[in-house]
């Protein structure tokens, strides 16, 4: 009987680690930390098994400056990753795939301290 | 006594058959006895007879041998039953759970610290999914003259070359 459970628990265990989700950094973003801010509108939308989280910025470099480290930690978890300078600013644009799904990364920096941040992708990438 | 590991000169085997016929050997000395005779190939007249008393045969070899087998067979099938548990447990709430939220649609903004209404709030993830779409089309764009630039500029190395 021990024996059994000692299997069980093991199989159970190896099952649980496989199965975690991935916790990007980007979604950290989204704990209630910018809810309050003035500065900022924040997005939660979920449709038809498309989830989609946004938050726009409106002069706020510091903001800024932290989505920008989020999303510097989720790079080495990329298989896609993108930076232009453009002539309206940068984009930055990421692509993370898990559970056979695209979770999609994307900010963009205005000259004046705002920007445009987002995650997007099938519910499923997120399990 | 040794272990069975250890290697029994044939006068220390004899030595124990002769203790075994004097009943000096307690019961666990008698079953350790019977092991060694039934791994060794050790032949002489005292030895024949303890086999033959103790009824030490190939068939006792052939009954432990299968014992073993039986019960690994036993271990695998309990373990081939945890995984079954387990994988159709997780599949039964994987499916439950996916049922469940996908009728489970939601909107929720924040604007400059407030919650916005049911109706503003469609409004505006509406236009930010649009302003998301126009990103991933402005970056596309970009990808792709980047490459063309590339190419350009290798095919021009490829030329001077």
């Amino acid at each position: 009987m021990k024996r059994l459970t000692i299997i069980f628990l093991c199989i159970f265990t190896a099952v649980a680690v496989f199965a975690k989700p991935p916790k990007l950094n980007v979604e950290n973003l989204f704990d209630g930390r910018f809810k309050n801010n003035k500065s900022v509108t924040i997005s939660i939308y979920k449709n038809n098994g498309n989830y989609y989280r946004g938050i726009t910025i409106k002069n706020n470099p510091d903001i800024i400056k932290k989505i920008a480290s989020a999303i510097e930690k989720d790079v080495p978890r990329a298989s896609d990753y993108s930076d232009y300078q453009g002539s309206d600013g940068q984009y930055t644009s990421l692509q993370i795939i898990n559970n056979g799904e695209t979770i999609y990364i994307g900010l963009q920096r205005d000259r004046h301290g705002g920007g445009f941040f987002f995650i997007q992708g099938k519910e499923k990438a997120f399990k | 006594m040794k272990h069975s590991d250890e290697q029994f000169t044939i006068e220390e085997v004899e030595r124990l058959c002769q203790l075994y016929f004097d009943s000096q050997l307690s019961v666990r000395e008698e079953m350790e006895l019977e092991y060694v005779l039934l791994c060794s190939t050790f032949k002489s007249p005292i030895i024949n007879e303890t086999k033959n008393v103790m009824e030490v045969s190939q068939i006792i070899k052939f009954a432990k041998a299968r014992r073993t087998n039986i019960s690994n067979w036993v271990w695998a099938l309990r373990a081939a039953a945890c995984v079954a548990i387990i994988l159709g447990t997780i599949t039964i709430y994987s499916h439950f759970n996916i049922n469940r939220s996908s009728d489970n649609n939601y909107c929720i903004v924040y604007v400059s610290g407030k919650k916005a209404s049911d109706e503003d709030a469609h409004k505006i993830a509406e236009a930010d999914v649009a302003k998301m779409q126009q990103f991933m089309h402005i970056v596309n764009e970009k990808k792709i003259q980047e490459e063309a630039k590339v190419e350009q500029f290798m095919n021009h190395i490829n030329q001077s070359r």
